[in-house]
């Protein structure tokens, strides 16, 4: 029997109609918190909140080599009116990091998937006042297709007024503009990269001067700039 | 007894009632920016404009249009409002395309002082926050009679001087009506990229500036 029917002097058997309404009512407000509470309980207790933890481990050395820089490193960029030469001091590093699966992000109330990942960051910073340059990649899995097997855009991003997509050392290289060699200040660099700069979001700005194209390869980095009003800034090495 | 504590209540009632008649009595005075002043604000024509330096290096800045706001201020006895205020702001804000200068000018209608017609005017550049009173083409120092120039950060306050051009020329170009600040303390900025002196004209807003006290910008016609 119900806590409620066991009042002794009233047996609900033998209450009139409306002792009986409003003994319901009393009932309603002790019980409709406990409900709310269940209610909560049972929502949190649905299968998509429990989603998969998967650990994608350390980034592959094959792929760290896709960027040569090292922190501390110091590069040099001269501008094309040989009057400047812009120190670049690099400091890279890497941490942990967590993600979600694509679909969650987009559609989903609550997440398959939730990646533990490594990220590589490599931050460049000038002596001049102008733009830092920056690469970062990481090896977080996106399932960009609904149940389909994770994929992962092997390719680093490569920041400065503008971006472009690196790829990594030793994948697919099909779909982007490589040059046998190049002749920067005097000396030969080669399988070079010519990647041509998109505007980043926060920088729509199209008649703002941005960086149109670069040039890079695996063994020394950037190796020019092609700014949108034709200004040019080379690697420079003695 | 009984009726004098009754009348001390009434004379407390009617305190307060004159407190709040008082205090609905006081009238808001509002302030406008000077229209003079106005005219130091870049024109819609004139917001994106490219800016080169003596070493070839040209880089954009992007402003937005002046925007104006009001603020209220006021002042009190014993928490009773004597005076009501509402201030007129008109800010314009911009940077470069490589996030190296951040550039805000706000002139706000607080009638500095004895000076009626003196608004304040405040230039926010990087870090530095160079501020002065402004009432058309001519510039006021603060109370002690110094230009005074402060370091966002920084307990830095360093003294400068500013100056009315009637032209300047820049890249070719001539600007009419234009303000020279000169900071004198070059030594002491803490900060990277802080700007030890600038020029900026009436409709046009910055046209050349000096970073660090080395390396100076020039605006190029649009």
């Amino acid at each position: 029997m119900p806590y409620f029917c066991t009042n002794k002097f009233q047996n609900p058997k033998t209450m009139s109609k409306q002792q009986s309404f409003f003994r319901k009512k009393t009932l309603w407000k002790a019980v409709f918190p406990m409900a709310l509470v269940a209610m909560s309980v049972l929502f949190t207790a649905c299968p998509h909140s429990k989603p998969t933890y998967v650990d994608l481990g350390r980034i592959p050395e094959q792929y760290l080599a896709s960027v040569p820089y090292r922190n501390g490193d110091v590069f040099r960029m001269q501008h094309e009116t040989d009057r400047l030469i812009i120190d670049f001091t690099v400091s890279r590093y890497r941490q942990k990091e967590t993600g979600f699966d694509y679909l969650y992000e987009k559609y989903k109330p609550a997440p398959n998937y939730v990646y533990e990942y490594e990220s590589d960051i490599t931050k460049c910073s000038p002596n001049y006042p102008i733009f830092d340059v920056e690469i970062s990649f990481s090896n977080q899995y996106m399932a960009y297709e609904e149940e389909g097997i994770p994929s992962w855009s092997k390719s680093a991003t490569l920041f400065a007024v503008g971006s472009a997509r690196i790829p990594f050392f030793g994948e697919d290289c099909s779909g982007y503009e490589v040059l046998d060699s190049l002749k920067v200040n005097n000396q030969y660099y080669y399988d070079v990269f010519k990647l041509k700069s998109d505007l980043v979001s926060y920088y729509e700005e199209e008649d703002a001067i941005h960086a149109d194209t670069y040039y890079y390869n695996y063994e020394k980095g950037l190796l020019g700039i092609l700014m949108s009003n034709g200004e040019k800034y080379w690697l420079y090495e003695e | 007894m009984a009726k004098n504590i009754g009348s001390m209540k009434n004379k407390h009632l009617v305190l307060i009632a004159l407190a709040f008649l008082m205090a609905s009595c006081v009238k808001t005075k509002t302030y406008r920016v000077n229209d003079a002043n106005r005219d130091w604000f870049a024109d819609t024509t004139n917001l994106n404009f490219t800016m080169r330096d003596e070493n070839g290096v040209s880089q954009s800045l992007m402003f937005g249009i002046a925007d104006s706001y009001m603020t209220e201020t006021g002042t009190s006895i014993l928490f009773i409002p004597t005076e009501k205020g509402e201030h007129e702001h008109i800010s314009q804000s911009g940077a470069n395309s490589y996030g190296t200068m951040r550039v805000s000018t706000t002139i706000s209608a607080y009638k500095l002082l004895e000076y009626s017609n003196i608004d304040e005017f405040r230039l926010y550049f990087n870090e530095a926050v160079y501020v002065m009173g402004i009432d058309g083409n001519l510039f006021y120092p603060d109370s002690d009679n110094k230009y005074m120039c402060y370091e966002s950060g920084y307990d830095n306050v360093m003294d400068y001087m500013a100056e009315y051009l009637d032209s300047f020329t820049v890249s070719d170009k001539t600007y009419q009506g234009v303000m020279h600040i000169k900071l004198i303390d070059v030594a002491y900025p803490q900060t990277k990229n802080f700007p030890t002196e600038i020029y900026y004209a009436k409709h046009y807003g910055l046209i050349q500036c000096t970073l660090d006290d080395k390396l100076t910008l020039y605006r190029l016609p649009n």
